[in-house]
């Protein structure tokens, strides 16, 4: 039992010396939503961090676009009760808006891990 | 005098402001008059839109006329919707008629409008007609209806209408800037 138990623990050891650094990072990203309503994004700043995961629900009965500032990402339509969702990398730009609606923006703060 | 009375007053002194007027007092409408009021306003304004995409060159106009064609459809297909489920009628009043009438007079001197001209009339009417109707709806018309669901539907349409205020008040500015 005892020579069970050691191999278990050395095994552990080992699987996470080789563990990839991403590996490790995904187990870390986290999931963020802004929900759409009322022709507002809420919450307007979220602070994510590279390899996390910014999905948008669009709960207005207006079809609204999540469009970077400089249009380097964009979610296209997005219907009523639509979802869309994006992998954070370090170089995206953070600021975005509707291109529907000009008075609608939000913002994402983007850190390294 | 009484606080909705005063309201009246202050709406009719908005209304001439505006170029919009009317003898029909909205606050005699029942809730599927109101309907019909509402409908109509959502498709005169989608038919301004129709007419300056047709007109102008504008990126600031046609992107705002894009807009209020996918959003007053989508506010109108949401009231038909809504009908159905009560399985009602919206109902044909005069009050419809007169806004019918005064958005003929506005497309007749559009279309004698191009270029700059027509896009400053248009932003300007799009500025006033919002305003105008955004203040129909939230002072009289919200607090009139007694269906729970369309007054919902009012008050949501509101919060979108009151986008497009502002954003004409930007397509406005816009467009100055071309003179």
């Amino acid at each position: 039992m005892r020579r069970l138990g050691i191999a278990v623990v050395t095994a552990a050891a080992v699987a996470a010396a080789l563990t990839p650094a991403g590996v490790a990072r995904d187990v870390e990203s986290r999931r963020h939503r802004v929900t759409i309503a009322g022709l507002r994004f809420t919450p307007a700043t979220v602070v994510a961090h590279s390899g996390d995961t910014v999905e948008w629900v669009n709960r207005d009965l207006v079809t609204h676009t999540v469009t970077a500032r400089d249009e380097s990402w964009d979610s296209h339509e997005l219907a009523e009760n639509a979802t869309w969702e994006m992998h954070i990398t370090d170089s995206m730009v953070g600021d975005y808006f509707c291109r529907y609606h000009s008075t609608m923006h939000g913002r994402l703060v983007i850190r390294r891990r | 005098m009484k606080w909705r009375e005063v309201g009246f007053v202050v709406l009719a002194a908005m209304l001439a402001l505006s170029g919009l007027s009317w003898a029909e007092s909205p606050a005699a409408l029942n809730d599927l008059q109101i309907a019909h009021v509402a409908y109509t306003a959502d498709l005169i304004d989608i038919r301004y839109a129709h007419l300056a995409l047709g007109v102008s060159k504008n990126p600031a106009v046609r992107a705002f006329a894009e807009t209020m064609i996918r959003d007053h459809t989508a506010v109108n297909d949401r009231a038909l919707a809504l009908l159905k489920k009560l399985k009602v009628q919206s109902q044909d009043n005069a009050f419809s008629h007169q806004l019918l009438d005064q958005s003929d007079g506005l497309v007749d001197e559009l279309r004698q409008l191009s270029g700059s001209a027509f896009d400053q009339r248009y932003a300007r009417n799009e500025l006033s007609y919002h305003h105008t109707v955004n203040e129909l709806v939230e002072k009289t018309f919200i607090p009139k209806i007694g269906n729970p669901q369309m007054k919902a539907l009012f008050q949501e349409a509101l919060v979108i209408f009151k986008t497009h205020e502002q954003h004409a008040q930007r397509m406005v500015d816009a467009v100055a800037l071309q003179r």
